[in-house]
C-alpha cells in the first residue's frame, strides 16, 4: 500500500516535470538563447585559436593549421588511392568479360586453353643472368 | 468477511513476494556493477575489406543460401552492435540462423584526416565500395540493402543513385521527411547555431556533444532509467540486458563535421530530400528513381525519428511493391525489446524470402 502510493507520487512528479520541461525545450526564446551561447562559444574558440597560432608561430612550433594541411593531403591521397583501386577493379572486370567473350567465340578444341599467361611461363621467358 | 479475508491474504502474499525479491535484486545489482560484458557482438564474422572509414564484414550463414545477400548499414552516430547485442538478442544472429548471407558495413572511428570527409565520401565512395565488394564477394548482381536510422537515410539516397544494384531497400527508423514536429527537428530548424563556424572550429562533432543532445530530449529519462533498473532488479534477464545496453549507449562514435553540417543544413533545415532538391556532387537525388521493393519499419514510440518522418518514403518511391510495418517501442526499443524484436526479425525474414514477382502494397501495425 505504502509502496504503491510512493510509486504514484514518483510517477506523478516525473510526468509533471516532463510536461513543464518539454514546452521550454521547444520555446523559441530558449532556443535563441542557447544558439547565441553556442555561437559565442564558437567565436571565442576562434579568437583563442588565432592568438594561440600567433604565439606558436613565433616559437616555431607547428600549429593545428599546419596539421590540418597535412591531414588534407593524407585525405586527398587516400581518395586518389581509392579511385585508382576502383579503376583497377573495373579494368579487371572488363578483362574478365573480354576473356569470356573471346572464349565463347573460340572453337571447342581451343576453349580449354587459358588466355592469361601463367606466372611460370612468364618466369621462363625472363632473361636470366 | 470473506472478501476482507481474501484482501488481507493477497496483501500478505504480495508483501512476501516483494520481500523475497530484495535479496535477489541486490545480488543482481552487485553482479551488474562488476560484470564484464564479454560476449557483446559475438556472432562469428570475417573481414572482407577496408576502405577509408568503412570496413566490410561477412557473417557466416548456416548452410548454403541461394538468395541475394543482405548488406546492413548501421547508423553513423552509434556503434553497429545494437544489431548484434548478445546471443539471443541479435538481428544479425537471427538472419544468419535463417540462412541469409549477411554483410555488414561498419563505420570505423574517424581518423584525424576524416575531418574532410563529406557526405559524398560516405555515400558515393565508401558505401558504393561496400556494395560493390559485397556483390563481388557473394558473386551476385544485386543486394538487399538494410539501413538503420541515419544509415537508412544514406541507403535510401544510395538506392536512388544506383537502383540497378539494389534488389530491395529496407529502412529501420530512417528519417526521410525532416520537417516533423519531433524535438530534434525543431531544434535543428529553429536554432540559429552557425554550423559552418562549428565545422571550421571543431572539424569533428564529438560523441559527447551528440550524446548530451540526445539526453536533453528527455531530461527525466536518466531518473526513469535507474528507477526501471531498481524496480526490475530481481529479473535476471532484465539486468543482463541492461548491462549490454549501457555499454552500447556509452560507446558512441564522433562524426565528421563536414557531413554533419550538410546533414543539418540541407536535410533538417531545408528538408531537401523530401522536397526533391537534395544534391550529391551536383547530382540531384530523386527518390522516385527507386523502383525496387521497399520495406519501411517505423517505431510507434520513436521520439528521435517520429513515424511520419520515416513513413513518407513509401509515398516518394515509384516501387510497385512497398510495405510499411509499425513496430512497438521506441527508436532503440524496437530493435532490442524481446516482444518487438521478434516482429522485426520475422517480418524481415519473410520479406527476404518472398517471391520475386509478387506485387503488393501492405500496411501492417503491431
Amino acid at each position: 500500500m505504502f509502496m504503491s502510493l510512493n510509486r504514484k507520487i514518483f510517477d506523478f512528479t516525473l510526468n509533471t516535470t516532463d510536461k513543464i520541461v518539454q514546452p521550454i525545450l521547444r520555446d523559441r526564446t530558449y532556443l535563441r538563447m542557447s544558439s547565441f551561447q553556442m555561437n559565442s562559444l564558437l567565436h571565442l574558440q576562434k579568437l583563442v585559436e588565432i592568438q594561440t597560432t600567433k604565439v606558436l608561430k613565433s616559437m616555431n612550433i607547428p600549429t593545428e593549421k599546419t596539421l590540418k594541411g597535412l591531414y588534407q593531403t593524407i585525405y586527398e591521397l587516400e581518395n586518389h588511392k581509392a579511385n585508382c583501386e576502383r579503376k583497377i577493379n573495373m579494368l579487371e572486370l572488363k578483362i574478365k568479360d573480354l576473356e569470356t567473350r573471346v572464349g565463347n567465340e573460340l572453337p571447342p578444341t581451343l576453349k580449354k586453353r587459358t588466355l592469361t599467361p601463367k606466372r611460370s611461363s612468364i618466369k621462363n621467358h625472363a632473361p636470366s643472368n | 468477511m470473506d472478501s476482507l479475508y481474501s484482501v488481507g491474504k493477497s496483501i500478505l502474499s504480495r508483501t512476501r513476494e516483494n520481500v523475497s525479491r530484495y535479496p535477489r535484486g541486490i545480488k543482481n545489482l552487485f553482479s551488474a556493477a562488476t560484470k564484464e560484458v564479454n560476449d557483446i557482438a559475438s556472432t562469428p564474422r570475417v573481414l572482407v575489406g577496408k576502405s577509408g572509414r568503412a570496413s566490410l564484414y561477412k557473417y557466416n550463414s548456416i548452410g548454403e543460401s541461394s538468395h541475394e545477400p543482405i548488406l546492413l548499414v548501421p547508423s553513423l552516430i552509434n556503434r553497429y552492435y545494437i544489431l548484434d547485442l548478445y546471443p539471443g538478442c541479435s538481428l544479425i544472429e537471427s538472419l544468419v540462423d535463417n540462412g541469409h548471407d549477411v554483410y555488414l558495413l561498419e563505420w570505423l572511428d574517424p581518423r584525424p584526416q576524416d575531418i574532410y570527409a563529406t557526405m559524398e565520401d560516405h555515400i558515393l565512395s565508401w558505401m558504393n565500395w561496400a556494395v560493390d565488394e559485397t556483390l563481388k564477394h557473394a558473386t551476385n548482381r544485386q543486394v538487399h540493402l538494410f539501413g538503420q536510422c541515419m544509415g537508412g537515410t544514406f541507403s535510401t539516397i544510395y538506392t536512388a543513385i544506383n537502383p540497378e544494384k539494389i534488389k530491395s531497400l529496407v529502412t529501420l527508423t530512417a528519417p526521410v521527411d525532416f520537417c516533423d514536429d519531433g524535438l530534434l527537428s525543431t531544434w535543428a530548424r529553429e536554432s540559429s547555431v552557425n554550423m559552418n563556424l562549428m565545422e571550421q572550429q571543431w572539424g569533428m562533432i564529438h560523441h559527447e556533444f551528440l550524446q548530451q543532445s540526445f539526453k536533453v530530449l528527455k531530461p527525466t529519462g536518466v531518473i526513469r532509467k535507474w528507477d526501471t533498473l531498481l524496480s526490475n532488479s530481481w529479473k535476471d534477464e532484465f539486468v543482463h540486458k541492461f548491462c549490454y545496453m549501457e555499454r552500447w549507449i556509452n560507446d558512441n562514435v564522433s562524426f565528421p563535421a563536414k557531413t554533419y553540417t550538410k546533414y543539418i543544413n540541407e536535410l533538417y533545415r531545408e528538408n531537401r530530400l523530401a522536397n526533391g532538391t537534395f544534391t550529391l556532387n551536383e547530382q540531384l537525388i530523386d527518390l522516385s528513381a527507386i523502383t525496387c521493393p521497399v520495406l519501411c519499419f517505423t517505431a510507434k514510440g520513436d521520439d528521435i525519428v517520429p513515424p511520419p518522418s520515416a513513413e513518407l518514403l513509401i509515398d516518394l518511391v515509384s516501387s510497385k511493391k512497398t510495405r510499411h510495418v509499425e513496430l512497438g517501442g521506441g527508436h532503440i526499443g524496437c530493435v532490442v525489446s524481446n516482444r518487438h524484436q521478434k516482429v522485426l526479425w520475422s517480418e524481415l525474414d519473410e520479406w527476404l524470402l518472398e517471391d520475386k514477382n509478387e506485387v503488393q502494397n501492405v500496411h501492417v501495425t503491431q
